[in-house]
């Protein structure tokens, strides 16, 4: 009987899952707002990724907009600048963020607020240092256009192939013994040490993982929205978003931060919708009111209700 | 010799937790270390653990250097660990916490959860096995902490107050362990403030007060050694 519910519970993720997918390769010939579904999956994309650093290993990166906007402007850069096809650049991007992971990776030897201050300070050096590149090369403080390579068709579908890579990648973490080694991590990191796990190597292969997904998720909306300047670029509402979304739905299980960041954005775009000058307080009381509601987030707050159902949503 | 420490000095700013002290233990005995509060004890199984550098002398193991190696390395060289208060892993479940010792195993995750199960069982957890760490009682998490001690299977365990707070059922048990273990080939050190515990199961004990190594010898011995005596009641 027990085996019967659990398959029909998988048979439901399953359906829920491919209706999903065919639906959101369908948007840009239905009659739907292509670029509103294209910020969801950014946001999926995003929450997902912030997941594997801060749900799985338990480092919260304040600075984790540098990812996301240093790839926005390595894409733009090797586009514009020096003639690389837009998939072409956007790769590179994924390069430059994992590089940039590198650098910022002595840091992951602090813990806590103490890590969280000092890549939030790496992010904000990031972005005056981008601002006040030569203008030829990164636009100075107008940015830089690609309006020539507006394609939103093809960029929708490149989100469409990032999310879902992001949630496999976040999927298959979750089950394999650098996921469980992550998360002894972020649960009691000496602790982890003790029982022989390399605490370094776990942590870093995690960090280089969380810069990669953002890096190439801002070339593609750099592509897609076909202009990006440093303030848009390195914006804190990158960070803090990702952080909220992945929160509300429940840091370090796989669908949370789907859940999370999908009725959270919708929330988001009904208020700014509702309420366009006080937007940004009406959602600080919804995330105030959830948080402590719901601390450990929606589909965390179900399987501690359900624990029968951990297998299937966490 | 299992584990020799010559020398070992660990200090604090100004305050020298561990004071040039000396061990040796031999393979399949338990060696038992007491002192008051604050003596080095924890300290001193930190350094040998490698949650701290000692500012002065040498740990062998094996014959081998390991003060300085990171606490990874020492672990996966055969040296495990608990906890005065169990450091489980809390939001990860109880197979996934017996996990955690055997993620560089080469055998399929299928046997080793099999391992575990049979480990559960053993102790009578097996139903709790999807439950989180943080949904267990105390007594439960220090019963996770010995399983996981058993998956890990370390030729050497450092005991860092097993029975504190510990019902008297399961003491006996965790006493009937350690012997089993101990015939089976394991050595530990005992760091426990249950002196009946540690002088019934240790052939030697070792004294730490201020830490310096105030006395070592057979149970019987320290039983009446004055210098322990009035380290832990005073003149």
């Amino acid at each position: 009987m027990i085996d019967y519910v659990a398959k029909g519970r998988m048979l439901i993720i399953w359906v829920v899952l491919v209706a999903a997918i065919v639906y959101l390769g369908a948007v840009p010939f239905l009659p739907v707002s292509s670029a509103f579904i294209f910020y969801m999956m950014f946001w999926i994309t995003m929450a997902s990724s912030f997941n594997i650093i801060y749900g799985f290993t338990g480092y919260l990166p304040f600075g984790y907009v540098a990812f996301y906007g240093l790839g926005t402007y390595v894409t733009a850069v090797f586009w514009s600048r020096l003639g690389f096809p837009i998939p072409a650049a956007i790769l590179i991007a994924g390069g430059a963020g994992v590089l940039l992971s590198l650098i910022f990776a002595p840091t992951l030897r602090l813990r806590g607020i103490y890590f969280a201050i000092v890549n939030f300070s790496c992010a904000m050096a990031l972005r005056i240092l981008i601002a006040n590149l030569p203008e030829k090369w990164a636009g100075g403080s107008f940015g830089i256009t690609l309006s020539a390579a507006y394609k939103p068709r093809f960029s929708y579908y490149c989100m469409f192939i990032l999310m879902i890579v992001t949630i496999f990648i976040v999927w298959k973490l979750s089950i394999s013994r650098l996921g469980i080694a992550l998360r002894c991590i972020r649960d009691d990191y000496e602790a982890a040490e003790a029982m022989g796990i390399d605490v370094s190597m776990c942590r870093l292969k995690a960090w280089m993982l969380a810069a990669l997904i953002p890096s190439i998720a801002g070339g593609i909306e750099a592509w897609h929205t076909a202009i990006i300047d440093p303030d848009t670029s390195f914006s804190m509402m990158i960070t803090t978003k990702s952080i909220v979304y992945a929160m509300f739905g429940g840091l370090g299980t796989i669908t949370g931060p789907i859940v999370g960041a999908v009725f959270m954005y919708i929330l988001d775009d009904l208020i700014w919708a509702r309420f366009p000058i006080l937007n940004l307080m009406v959602l600080g009381i919804f995330i105030v009111a959830l948080v402590l509601f719901f601390p450990r987030g929606i589909v965390g707050s179900i399987t501690r209700w359900k624990p029968t159902l951990r297998a299937v949503l966490a | 010799m299992l584990l020799e420490v010559e020398n070992l000095t660990k200090k604090f700013g100004g305050l020298i937790a561990v004071d040039d002290v000396f061990l040796e233990i031999r393979k399949e005995t338990i060696t038992g270390l007491i002192g008051p509060n604050g003596s080095g004890k924890t300290t001193l199984l930190n350094c040998i653990n490698g949650f701290y550098v000692p500012e002065n002398g040498t740990i062998r193991y094996k014959d081998k250097l390991i003060q300085g190696m990171k606490p990874h390395q020492i672990a996966n060289a055969g040296i495990g660990r608990t906890f005065q208060v169990p450091r489980i892993f809390k939001r990860m479940t109880i197979i996934e916490n017996l996990m955690a010792p055997v993620l560089d195993s080469e055998l399929p995750d299928s046997s080793l959860r099999e391992k575990a199960l049979e480990y559960l069982e053993r102790v009578n957890m097996a139903e709790l096995k999807d439950s989180l760490g943080d949904e267990l009682s105390g007594g439960q998490q220090k019963l996770l902490e010995y399983v996981r001690l058993l998956m890990f299977d370390p030729d050497m365990v450092l005991l860092d107050e097993p029975f504190s707070g510990v019902h008297p059922v399961l003491k006996s048990m965790f006493h009937n362990e350690i012997l089993r273990l101990r015939e089976m080939g394991k050595t530990f050190i005992l760091v426990s403030h249950d002196l009946v515990s540690v002088y019934t199961l240790s052939e030697e004990i070792i004294v730490l007060d201020l830490g310096k190594v105030i006395a070592r010898g057979k149970p019987e011995d320290i039983k009446y050694d004055d210098r322990v005596i009035e380290a832990y009641l005073g003149r």
